[in-house]
């Protein structure tokens, strides 16, 4: 299975998003070669990012993009979006959840 | 990251870094109140974009003689603080860049603050005028995030983020909250009508 992480990284030290960058290394490292057990599998795309409120626009431009380049969401790919609303200090720990489920 | 070129690393993707809209955010607080002098920017000195929009915005409001006023921002129990710093400082507009990732989760504070006061603001991201906000201006980030499909695309195919170049921004919008203008007491200019991307009524 493909695992991408989507991340909106905002670069402040405050805030630890340099963890995201890394969560990112991370997941793309993770991807595995697809194997013929694994093809069937549709492939995730974690989004993560700071609230609904600012990304909502972000989130359904995003899918826009994937209708236009041929994706149906659901069947050829999935979109998990994980929002820390506002608790930014949440964002590491929302992204390694998001890893540790999508990997199982 | 090596390079926007040729990134290197497992992560690429779209940036929303766009510095010479800062500059461009003075000037357009300028044509909104002519004679403007005094401009308060609220921004973080942690976050790296933030740092690159004052350098900007101080070489911007220094060709247009406009005083330059820094209310810093770090943490966000320093919210209501920085307020307080603007009022004190006093200002007669306010702009906040959009890197600050305390601020983007908290735009509706922001704006209530600058309605309450009676600042006219500008913001860099367009969410800022769903919250109220009076004038929101930088990249596009929709047309951003639409392109980041393209780059889960690609890597689906096989592409290494390590190969894929780092995007810029192409297209940039102003928009104009006319119903916060109105409790603001503004009357907008014709050019600044003429010239926004889409005005809220």
């Amino acid at each position: 299975m493909r695992l991408i992480g989507l991340a909106v990284v905002l670069n402040s030290r405050s805030c630890r998003m340099r963890f995201c960058l890394t969560l990112l290394l991370a997941i793309a490292a993770a991807s595995p070669p697809i194997d013929a057990q694994q093809a069937s599998r549709i492939p995730k795309i974690g989004f993560l990012g700071t609230s609904a409120q600012v990304l909502a626009p972000n989130i359904a431009a995003f899918r826009l993009g994937r209708r236009e380049l041929g994706y149906i969401e659901g069947k050829t790919v999935l979109l998990e979006v994980r929002l820390p609303e506002g608790e930014l200090e949440r964002l590491p720990q929302l992204g390694e959840s998001w890893l540790r489920s999508s990997r199982t | 990251m090596a390079s926007l070129a040729r990134p290197g690393g497992n992560v690429s993707g779209l940036s929303t870094l766009s510095p010479e809209t800062s500059g461009k955010r003075v000037e357009l607080l300028r044509e909104l109140i002519p004679g403007l002098s005094r401009v308060a920017l609220l921004w973080n000195p942690d976050s790296r974009g933030n740092l690159l929009d004052y350098k900007e915005t101080e070489v911007a409001a220094r060709s247009l003689h406009v005083e330059l006023q820094s209310i810093e921002l770090l943490r966000v129990d320093d919210l209501e603080r920085a307020f307080s710093a603007a009022t004190k400082a006093g200002a007669p507009t306010l702009i906040v860049p959009a890197g600050n990732p305390i601020i983007l989760a908290r735009l509706d504070q922001v704006a209530r603050f600058a309605q309450r006061s009676r600042l006219p603001s500008i913001h860099g991201a367009r969410q800022y005028v769903d919250a109220g906000g009076l004038m929101p201006y930088g990249p596009n980030t929709t047309d951003l995030f639409r392109r980041a499909a393209t780059y889960v695309d690609k890597i689906l195919k096989g592409a290494r983020p390590a190969d894929l170049p780092v995007e810029q921004p192409t297209k940039f919008e102003l928009v104009i909250n006319m119903k916060t203008a109105k409790i603001l007491g503004l009357t907008i200019p014709q050019s600044l009508l003429t010239r926004a991307d889409e005005i809220i009524r």
